[in-house]
């Protein structure tokens, strides 16, 4: 049975602020601590999201963009006091561009990651349910864009069945054969694709979305649960906020390398980070106890 | 009650907070600029102050005759923090040379820049004590005024700094008897190729061209007419380097301008300006004949241990100097960066194409101004 995930049966606003915040400290700290709580926390989520299918989209998909990541910078930057050793052509591999590689890897990894669990928690009903009033152009067409390629894709395999049932199989025939097939489907299913906006698109202003007074059914409440955690998630990001701007939290890269002497303020800071990266888990564990208590009572 | 509860909360964080912004990062920083007052003294505070942040501050001061000067006091090298005379007076004297006299102890080492009120010529100045002993050299930043930058050691309290002699920066080999009686016979016919210019020991290793200033559009490079007497680029797939023959030349890498400039100094930076503006002093190396400026560099800093990085540039079919002891080109405003030049001139033209002669001076400098500060203003069309 598919875990039910308790996070995305809160009000599209908390997760929202959630996402905002976790991504925007994530593209914007290059700490090392809170690069590795962040990519850490995301990884265990994601792959209590979508299982298998994460694991394989972590080693397979961001791993060796990571790897990637890490070895380019020292080859490319070579600043930093503390040379390793020189390439041929005679400019030094530092330390600092080697953990600053390392350092940025972890970001682009983490974010990556917490893009997935993004689009599994942020359906698109729930995008146009936030921003369909403000800014019903856009976000009409922001949830139409980030639904494209899942559906294009669902709709080249529909296409291709199609075509393999009338004989015109890409796996069948001579390469000539199968590239026409190919390039058969790709037309089709890219006609498809064109139409299928203007039919959304005009679908959605013949039910007059986006005029004023227009009420939308939806079934979101801001109950009570979703005020506690709100609450929780405000005060971890103040402490976070305040540590960073405090200087507690701090790291520099070059030209040499300095971080923060850990206190305990900069200690209180990534425990409020700890916390609040990981209150999607914490909230489904909980649900978990919960449901198991009840089960047994029964 | 979880209203009474998330009140209670917030004025905690809002207290943490506070405290937490009372205490700043403990790296150094730039704490701007403070005015000499009338009588010289500059109080304990301000140098506790700097002391306790790290921080770096120009002290400005103008003496009786009107010349001003500046002090960059580095907060740990104070030792100990007193009421200090800051203030000095300046002599001028004649053939670009003048007295400091502090009126106060000063107890730590740190950087006076006098901007003399007047054009000089010189390339570098020497500063010597009383008894005309010399003590370390200065720089100059040319134009009008110009600053001369140099070091103040504890415990000396005169100093008398002397522009060193001009030395005619056009070297005609030509015209040197020991590179005459060395032409080859065999090379006069190769030599007879280049009418536009003369040629020292042409086909060999570390012979170059010297310009008669005849050539009047730019190279295929987009390098402009060298001017008259000074040294023709060489491409390096024409370099030819003799391992056997053993050449000498002084080279030094400097970056005092940056004390004139601190506040566009990129804040990070402060921690590894060197205290007394000079990277590498003066010093004698020995390289092979044929070696161009950048291969000298390169080995003089990997010997050193000083931090360069370059980039070929196949545009100038040269390397790029980027940085040098992780000072980078534009660290200090949008017009800095690293130049070059060899007997007092700044070649038009990349570091890889300036073949070294024996007993050249090669000076690294750092500049603020697009080279104007260094007495490179070409670069900037002048």
């Amino acid at each position: 049975m598919k875990k039910r995930d308790t996070f995305s049966t809160l009000h599209p606003s908390v997760e929202m602020l959630y996402f905002v915040w976790v991504l925007f400290i994530t593209m914007f700290m290059m700490h090392p601590i809170v690069l590795a709580t962040s990519l850490i926390s995301a990884m265990v989520y994601a792959i209590y999201l979508k299982g298998a299918k994460a694991v394989k989209l972590q080693l397979f998909g961001v791993l060796p963009l990571m790897i990637i990541t890490a070895v380019m910078n020292p080859l490319f930057n070579h600043a930093g006091v503390t040379t390793l050793f020189y390439l041929s052509n005679g400019n030094p591999i530092t330390l600092e561009a080697v953990l600053y590689g390392v350092a940025a890897s972890g970001m682009f990894g983490s974010v990556i990651v917490w893009f997935s669990c993004y689009n599994h928690i942020m359906t698109s009903d729930k995008f146009i349910y936030l921003f369909g009033r403000i800014i019903p152009a856009l976000s009409l067409l922001l949830s139409m864009a980030l639904r494209f390629v899942p559906k294009f894709s669902h709709q080249i395999k529909e296409v291709s069945k199609a075509q393999e049932s009338i004989g015109r199989s890409v796996k069948d025939g001579n390469i000539m054969k199968r590239l026409i097939a190919g390039v058969r489907v790709l037309s089709i299913t890219i006609t498809w694709a064109l139409e299928n906006a203007v039919v959304t698109a005009d679908s959605m202003k013949s039910r007059g979305y986006g005029l004023k007074g227009r009420t939308a059914y939806s079934l979101y409440k801001f109950d009570k649960r979703d005020k506690m955690v709100l609450l929780i998630f405000v005060i971890a990001a103040l402490i976070f906020a305040a540590s960073i701007i405090s200087g507690k939290i701090y790291v520099r890269y070059y030209p040499s390398i300095r971080m923060n002497a850990e206190g305990a303020l900069s200690i209180l800071g990534y425990l409020a980070f700890l916390l609040f990266c990981n209150l999607p888990m914490i909230l489904n564990i909980m649900e978990d106890i919960t449901w198991r208590r009840l089960e047994s009572k029964i | 009650m979880i209203k009474r509860a998330f009140i209670i909360l917030l004025s905690l964080l809002m207290a943490v907070m506070a405290v937490g912004c009372s205490t700043a990062a403990n790296d150094t920083v730039f704490s701007g600029k403070v005015e000499i007052p009338e009588n010289g003294i500059v109080s304990k505070s301000t140098f506790s102050k700097i002391k306790n942040d790290n921080s770096v501050l120009t002290l400005t001061g103008t003496d009786k005759n009107g010349i001003k000067y500046e002090w960059t006091v580095f907060g740990s090298d104070i030792s100990d923090a007193k009421d200090t005379d800051m203030s000095v007076i300046v002599e001028l004297y004649e053939n670009e040379s003048f007295k400091v006299t502090l009126n106060g102890d000063v107890d730590f080492n740190t950087v006076l820049s006098v901007y003399v009120p007047e054009s000089w010529e010189a390339l570098t100045a020497t500063v010597f004590d009383v008894n005309y002993n010399s003590l370390c050299g200065a720089s100059i930043t040319t134009g009008t005024p110009s600053i001369i930058n140099f070091s103040i050691k504890q415990g000396i309290k005169e100093y008398i700094v002397k522009g060193d002699e001009h030395k005619e920066a056009v070297v005609d080999y030509n015209n040197n008897p020991e590179n005459q009686g060395d032409i080859d016979p065999q090379n006069t016919n190769e030599q007879d190729e280049y009418l536009s210019g003369s040629t020292t020991k042409l086909g060999e290793a570390g012979s170059v061209k010297i310009s008669d200033g005849t050539r009047n559009e730019q190279d295929k490079y987009q390098t402009d007419p060298v001017p008259s007497g000074k040294q023709e680029p060489v491409n390096p797939e024409d370099q030819k380097v003799d391992e056997s023959k053993k050449w000498h030349c002084t080279f030094s890498i400097e970056c005092s301008t940056i004390f004139n400039n601190l506040g566009d100094l990129s804040s990070e930076k402060l921690d590894i300006l060197p205290k007394d503006g000079v990277i590498l002093k003066a010093v004698t190396v020995e390289f092979s004949a044929g070696e161009s400026v950048f291969d000298v560099l390169q080995r003089v800093c990997r010997e050193n241990n000083i931090h360069l990085e370059a980039s070929w540039t196949p545009a100038y079919d040269s390397a790029y100097i980027e940085g040098i002891g992780n000072l980078y080109e534009f660290d200090c405003g949008q017009l800095s960066g690293w130049m070059f030049r060899v007997n007092g001139w700044y070649p038009n033209y990349g570091c890889s194409r300036y073949i070294l002669q024996d007993g050249d001076v090669c000076e690294w400098r750092y500049t603020c101004d697009l080279g104007r500060d260094v007495g490179g203003g070409w670069i900037a069309g002048e």
